[in-house]
């Protein structure tokens, strides 16, 4: 994962007063920090429906719909897609979804 | 068994001893050495074995340790379970007597609100770990008391359902 000062800090110095505008190559670090992610949730034999739903509730703030939506997803067909968006957010959700006994993963988005 | 609020806590009141039993199992259930049981508690996060081990590494064994954290949590609050006195009146004969006190016996355990939170991830993770321990499969769980079933099953499922129903009830408002 491309650390967040490489990116930052050329935009930093092109900003500041005084300094000479120089073109950066950009090209290949922009593209690795766009690269969306999915977190995604499996189906477990004991985990009742109405704890899932207070999870994604409470890890992604999503309304009782969505959740509840999500959920279902989640039971009818083994998996879902609970979030898509950069890598390093979604290793925290993946980690507080273990933490509540969730099994879930990351992997990369489709298309990318 | 039955719940009952108040601003400071949570009671789990009346309980027979079945189910105190199975609190009690808990800990054990959730630190069992079992590979299946630590990989369940424990999940990959990435399908790539390599991307899952630096995952693995940056994250030490801070999820572990949230674990341990709330079971010892439960673990204390079990510490204090009261005996609710049954109305007894005693036979004279012992094994009669033993044998209706012990299903007459039943116990309440005091929740701080600060504990919820862990006694609900503990009692998920206690589901997940019977589960394993006891060889449940998918549709034991779906059919749950099923006559046809292995007596020792059947106690594994209805220990899975006291757990998951004590969860839902404190999960509630």
């Amino acid at each position: 994962m491309t650390p967040m000062h490489e990116w930052i800090a050329p935009r930093l110095a092109a900003n500041a007063s005084g300094t000479k505008t120089v073109e950066q190559p950009e090209t290949d670090t922009v593209t690795k920090l766009s690269t969306p992610w999915n977190v995604i949730v499996h189906d477990d034999p004991v985990t009742t429906m109405i704890y899932v739903v207070k999870v994604f509730m409470e890890i992604f703030s999503y309304a009782q719909g969505k959740a509840h939506q999500l959920m279902m997803e989640v039971h009818s067909t083994g998996r879902s897609v609970v979030w898509t968006g950069d890598r390093e957010q979604a290793e925290l959700f993946v980690h507080k979804l273990h933490g509540k006994h969730l099994l879930a993963h990351l992997e990369r988005s489709e298309g990318d | 068994m039955h719940i009952e609020r108040e601003d400071e806590g949570v009671w789990l009141q009346e309980m027979p001893m079945w189910v105190v039993d199975t609190l009690l199992c808990l800990p054990e259930w959730i630190e069992s050495d079992n590979p299946d049981v630590r990989a369940r508690l424990l999940p990959k996060a990435y399908e790539d074995e390599q991307e899952d081990k630096e995952w693995r590494e940056a994250l030490g064994s801070s999820l572990e340790h949230l674990v341990a954290k709330r079971t010892e949590i439960v673990r204390g609050d079990l510490q204090s379970l009261e005996i609710v006195a049954p109305d007894f009146e005693p036979t004279g004969d012992i094994e009669e007597d033993e044998k209706r006190l012990s299903h007459q016996t039943l116990f309440n355990v005091w929740i701080p609100a600060a504990h919820v939170s862990a006694w609900i991830s503990t009692l998920q993770a206690g589901t997940h770990a019977i589960f394993i321990l006891d060889g449940l499969t998918a549709e034991d769980v779906d059919h749950e008391v099923d006559d046809d079933l292995d007596p020792e099953k059947q106690i594994s499922i209805v220990r899975l359902s006291i757990l998951q129903e004590i969860l839902v009830r404190l999960l509630e408002d």
